[in-house]
């Protein structure tokens, strides 16, 4: 019964995001501009061993998972503050797996409209596919694996959401997360491009698994690696679900002792 | 103009003031958005450890656009976060509690909200522009340009929310806009050719903010400190007048609050 429930509330976001053609456009202009800068920066300093149509793919498979993520942490921190979180941990429901559901919803909605104009503009900045995405194999698995990547982003969110009975204001939390995101999932540069050093810590953080694992498939195409980024990205996932369950269990606890 | 300022800091003061009330909250957040720029500021090292210059942009230039950047942002939030809020305003009727004021009603909106994450921008501005610049000219210089580019900004945030004024359903786009602004202002100018130049130097003013400033104070050009001085004037005075014209369109949305911090 909760499992049909919380497939409800999955395509009552889905169905949700297709009608918001207008925010959908202008995160796509975004994206945009960001492939425009990221062509314009990998033509001035192509590295050796690397071509710019890799480059540019690589980058779009990062930000696509960075860019359709639904923030849920802004509404989770929300409710907290409004005490929706407080009337909703009293139904039979899980209050963080609803808004979970919910937002890989909103991912699934977003995620093809953002891969297709993505993929329009990167082809018009390089004019040519990697070798490793040419194949609908390859760009199925590519597909599968961004929206895997993006939904422990997702988690991870929900678990910034969370912080918020404590915080208050989570804004420059997941500010900082994203630049882990970022450095250590190697959003700008390929993290084998990385110092040797800082190439050795990134596969001990999840940032790793995020963004580097996935989008390796633009530089190197199908391989072994992305059976090993799927699994690792699923462990990561239990991980945080784990954490979840656990914060929540505290704020719901903390909120029935000191009297809501 | 002396009674305006006293005005308006004293507004920001209350801002501030309220913004941290919760101190061990503030302090967090100001941690993290330095630990944020800084993290940024990172990224930067190590596609400089692959080049020692993107196209013509060595790492210490970039260090001061960076650093002017955070400065100027932070100085911008800090001092007229509530621009970034106008076409809200705007658009839910919330000017009426601010016409009813005997005092400029642009600078009473944009001083009406404060964000202290702020302050983490301009420590992190301050640390990278302390240990990046070679001389007290510079210092000087970087300090100045950072305000001239906070004045830019803010200008910029008024006249993408003026918007609001004259079309209602794109909130999102005046929001796009000052995300764009800041985007291209954290990116060495040398990237930007062809139209999007034209682009940084007149309908996204970034150019102004970065680009322009760090090759002044690279060669000390002083013409081409006076045209971001007259690019500052020009629009300020540009967002003053599209915002009062703008005012002439608004509609009342017949609110008897008294205003305040809301």
């Amino acid at each position: 019964m909760r499992l049909s429930l919380y497939s409800t509330l999955f395509l009552l976001g889905f169905r949700t995001e297709l009608r918001l053609f207008v925010a959908t456009m202008i995160r796509s202009t975004f994206l945009l501009l960001l492939l425009f800068i990221f062509s314009r920066l990998w033509a001035l300093i192509l590295p050796d061993g690397l071509s710019m149509p890799q480059l540019l793919w690589y980058f779009l498979i990062t930000e696509l998972i960075m860019i359709s993520t639904p923030r849920v942490y802004l509404r989770m921190e929300r409710d907290i503050s409004d005490g929706t979180f407080a009337v909703l941990i009293q139904k039979p429901i899980n209050y963080a797996t609803t808004r979970i559901a919910e937002s890989l919803g909103v991912l699934l909605g977003r995620l093809p409209s953002f891969v297709t104009l993505g993929a329009t503009g990167t082809l018009f900045f390089t004019s040519e596919v990697p070798a490793g995405l040419r194949s609908p194999f390859a760009l199925i698995i590519a597909f599968l694996l961004i929206y895997l990547a993006a939904s422990v982003l997702t988690i991870s969110y929900a678990i910034i959401g969370l912080c918020s009975a404590f915080l208050r204001d989570t804004r420059t939390l997941s500010m900082v997360w994203d630049k882990g995101v970022w450095l250590l999932g190697g959003l700008m540069v390929p993290i084998i491009l990385y110092p040797p050093w800082l190439q050795q810590i990134a596969p001990w953080t999840p940032f790793y698994y995020l963004l580097f694992g996935v989008a390796q498939i633009a530089l190197n195409g199908v391989t072994v690696v992305c059976i090993h980024t799927a699994i690792a990205l699923c462990l990561w996932g239990a991980f945080g679900m784990v954490l979840v369950g656990l914060l929540q269990r505290k704020i719901a606890s903390d909120i029935i002792g000191e009297g809501g | 103009m002396k009674n305006i300022i006293v005005w308006y800091a004293t507004l920001v003061l209350t801002s501030l003031k309220s913004a941290t009330s919760r101190r061990l909250a503030f302090l967090f957040s100001v941690l993290m958005m330095v630990a944020n720029n800084l993290l940024f500021f990172v990224t930067w090292w190590i596609i400089y450890q692959k080049t020692p210059s993107i196209g013509g942009w060595e790492f210490r230039d970039v260090q001061m656009l960076i650093g002017i950047t955070t400065l100027s942002y932070g100085l911008s939030v800090l001092l007229f976060f509530g621009a970034g809020k106008l076409s809200d305003e705007i658009l839910d009727g919330g000017l009426d509690t601010y016409l009813m004021a005997p005092r400029n009603t642009m600078l009473s909106v944009s001083s009406s909200k404060c964000n202290i994450t702020g302050l983490g921008d301009i420590i992190t501005g301050l640390i990278l522009l302390g240990i990046g610049v070679n001389s007290p000219t510079e210092a000087v210089l970087c300090i100045f340009f950072s305000m001239t580019g906070a004045f830019i900004q803010f200008a910029s945030t008024v006249l993408f929310h003026s918007i609001a004024f004259w079309l209602s359903g794109l909130r999102e786009v005046s929001d796009l806009a000052s995300s764009t602004l800041l985007l291209l202002s954290s990116y060495p100018g040398s990237l930007f050719t062809g139209m999007v130049r034209v682009a940084i130097f007149t309908i996204i003013p970034a150019g102004f903010i970065t680009t322009l400033p760090v090759q002044v104070i690279r060669t000390l050009d002083p013409v081409g400190a006076a045209v971001i001085i007259g690019a500052t004037v020009g629009y300020l005075a540009l967002a003053s007048w599209v915002f009062s014209r703008g005012l002439l369109r608004y509609e009342s949305g017949s609110r008897i609050d008294l205003g305040g911090q809301r």
